[in-house]
């Protein structure tokens, strides 16, 4: 059954870095859709790849940084075909983005007032005076208190919470119907946290942006977002609505993350870490990536790369153990999805 | 006659105030910053106390006064009942051996042109260790903290953030302390990572029988790891409590607003959350009164004139707040 196409639709995205140890892959055959209006959490520990898979949506990668292959379709085109003039008017206009540490983000030498109309005076074509108008209701819609007096402040006589409310607005100006927000909280004391998510999440309720959240923080993701991506080493492992991935996590990997969080209302005596760590991306293992650190690990886990298998309604894995150790033919996978 | 146990450390009115200088040559005193405002606390031999708070609460600093990597501007820090707040470092290095610090960011505290070995016997050689003990007790910590005999010849530039971790443990163990001061010794590693050295925290103080200040700012981590748990806000302790009755049942505003902003991998949960608003004021200038009135939900006309003393509420807890009830 199709339904409308998703706003932004991610397929078998690969993209590698030059390094001086040669080239790394570090997104490796990513695929994921996201609807109007919903969010998706993207989750997984650092070097997963998660943020390279948001940086590359805009094309934001850095310069050492190759799309292999791959598509990004958004809004009935390709951006990774776009020319550069086309892909600067989707940033900041059709799509924000919202990164972890505003205060390298913000432009120190220009006030938050000058940065917030910059992009209205470029995408919407909007007046100097006009501009500076539309950045005033924008930094009270994110809640920052005196809203005009603070057009004139500059990043650093910010908080680090006011700071990430600017970056929000700036992000929003152009009313997006996209925004990316990378670890939008990390840098943030949780009783700030919680004030940016619900920030967030009203924007998500007011004006129906649809939001990609990428997070290291269940808690998060638990929190915010409708359906999650987990990411290890440059893959996507596990993909479901949250309420299944957090009721039962199909992936050992997932299974792992969430059995390492001390909870909050129970007494532990040991916490069920995962052995191991992250394999470097120049040395990624052959088969499933993770089977050097899984629990449940046999043999055919070190030959075979599992593909993403659809296990139950609107939950995928990438792990063979739920199919008896074997790949299942490609008859048997359409029944499964 | 009773014997009142005597705790392992004893911190009395404990407090840090750091100059803010102005003047064309930072030589006019213009105030104070006043991170840590009269700390009090207790921790007994074997027994780990939770400090957490928001950046700037002065829970750090806390840590470093005790290990005396700062100089206390007042207060008293009673280790096995001696002061050693205002010792200076000749008196305090025969006692250093038994109060140690692991510090957040592994790779910023190791030496990167030693060896791990090197790093684990440079407080044996401070400490006039024979050389033959130096040896064996090199190979017993990297085997004590899941690192190979073969680890001892690498850089730490080789290992992963959470080996090395595991060698900033050792290292810190290399004189068997009775107190080790963690200052946020997982945030900097992944969760998957997280729990393994949380793991072998636990076991290394079962077996030691450690004592540890554990600073966090990971109120999950905090819980799992700690017995008491002290809550800090603006330089002052608001509330102290064994875990399970603080996490239960917080006595102050300020600690159920913190533990209701937590967000939990526990999709669809109820929960009732109080959004605290505004920011944490400056230490530099805190407010009149009970500091946290400017964004207490609860503040009545009392608190922003009379600052609450952190006032005991029996079964072990306490709390800074003229509304809490016992």
């Amino acid at each position: 059954m199709q339904q409308a196409e998703p706003l932004l639709s991610v397929r078998d995205l690969r993209v590698a870095f030059d390094t001086q140890r040669g080239r790394v892959v570090a997104v490796d055959g990513v695929s994921f859709d996201l609807a109007e209006g919903e969010t998706l959490g993207i989750v997984g520990e650092s070097g997963c790849g998660k943020s390279v898979t948001a940086l590359s949506i805009l094309r934001l990668a850095g310069r050492g940084a190759h799309i292999l292959s791959g598509s990004i379709r958004f809004g009935g085109r390709d951006l990774l075909t776009l020319s550069d003039a086309e892909i600067r008017a989707v940033r900041g206009g059709e799509i924000g983005m919202v990164f972890q540490e505003p205060m390298t983000s913000l432009n120190p030498v220009f006030t938050v007032g000058e940065q917030i109309a910059e992009p209205l005076m470029r995408h919407r074509g909007l007046s100097r005076r006009a501009a500076l108008d539309r950045a005033a209701e924008l930094l009270d819609t994110v809640g920052i208190p005196m809203a005009r007096a603070r057009l004139g402040s500059y990043p650093h006589e910010m908080s680090g919470g006011m700071r990430q409310r600017v970056m929000i607005a700036m992000a929003l100006s152009c009313q997006p119907r996209l925004l990316i927000a990378d670890e939008p909280t990390t840098a943030l004391d949780v009783t700030v946290q919680a004030q940016i998510l619900e920030l967030l999440a009203g924007l998500k309720r007011d004006f129906g942006t649809a939001i990609m959240l990428i997070t290291h923080d269940l808690g998060v993701v638990a929190e915010f977002a409708q359906r999650a991506v987990v990411m290890y080493a440059g893959r996507i492992v596990e993909r479901a609505a949250v309420t299944e991935l957090f009721r039962q996590p199909l992936h050992p990997y997932a299974e792992g993350l969430l059995a390492s969080i001390p909870p909050m209302d129970e007494d532990l005596e040991r916490l069920r870490a995962i052995e191991g760590t992250v394999p470097r991306p120049d040395a990624m293992p052959p088969g499933c990536r993770f089977a050097p650190r899984c629990p449940q690990a046999r043999p055919p886990c070190r030959t075979i790369d599992p593909p993403l298998l659809g296990l139950a309604p609107d939950h995928e894995a990438a792990c063979i153990a739920h199919t008896g150790y074997r790949i299942p033919s490609v008859q048997q996978r359409e029944v499964a999805s | 006659m009773s014997v009142a146990v005597e705790p392992l450390l004893r911190v009395q009115g404990l407090t840090k105030h750091f100059p803010i200088r102005k003047g064309a040559f930072g030589l006019r005193p213009a105030g104070a910053v006043r991170a840590v405002d009269g700390v009090s606390f207790d921790i007994a031999g074997g027994e780990t106390l939770g400090l957490v708070g928001e950046s700037g609460c002065g829970k750090s600093t806390t840590g470093r006064l005790l290990v005396r990597l700062l100089e206390p501007t007042a207060g008293r820090i009673l280790f096995n009942g001696t002061d050693i707040a205002p010792m200076g470092q000749r008196r305090l290095r025969p006692l250093r051996p038994q109060f140690q610090i692991i510090a957040q960011d592994p790779y910023g505290s190791l030496n990167p042109r030693m060896r791990v070995e090197e790093i684990l016997r440079e407080p044996m050689q401070v400490a006039g260790m024979p050389a033959a003990n130096q040896a064996r007790r090199t190979r017993e910590l990297l085997d004590r903290v899941g690192l190979a005999p073969g680890h001892a010849a690498r850089f730490p530039h080789e290992f992963s953030g959470g080996q090395r971790q595991r060698i900033a443990i050792a290292r810190s163990l290399a004189l068997r302390p009775r107190l080790v001061v963690c200052d946020e010794p997982v945030s900097a590693l992944d969760v998957s990572v997280q729990a393994q050295i949380i793991n072998l925290l636990k076991d290394l103080q079962r077996e030691m029988g450690l004592a540890y200040l554990f600073v966090a700012h990971d109120l999950s981590v905090v819980r799992h790891i700690s017995d008491r748990v002290a809550v800090m806000y603006l330089g002052r302790i608001v509330e102290v409590a064994p875990k399970r009755s603080l996490f239960a049942a917080p006595k102050h505003p300020y600690t159920r607003a913190l533990l209701s902003a937590v967000p939990v991998p526990r999709p669809g949960a109820a929960r009732q959350r109080i959004m605290l608003v505004g920011d944490v004021p400056s230490p530099a200038a805190p407010p009149s009164g009970c500091r946290f009135h400017t964004r207490c939900p609860q503040a009545q006309a009392v608190c922003r004139v009379d600052d609450p003393p952190l006032r005991d509420l029996g079964a072990g807890r306490a709390a800074a707040c003229h509304f809490a009830d016992p």
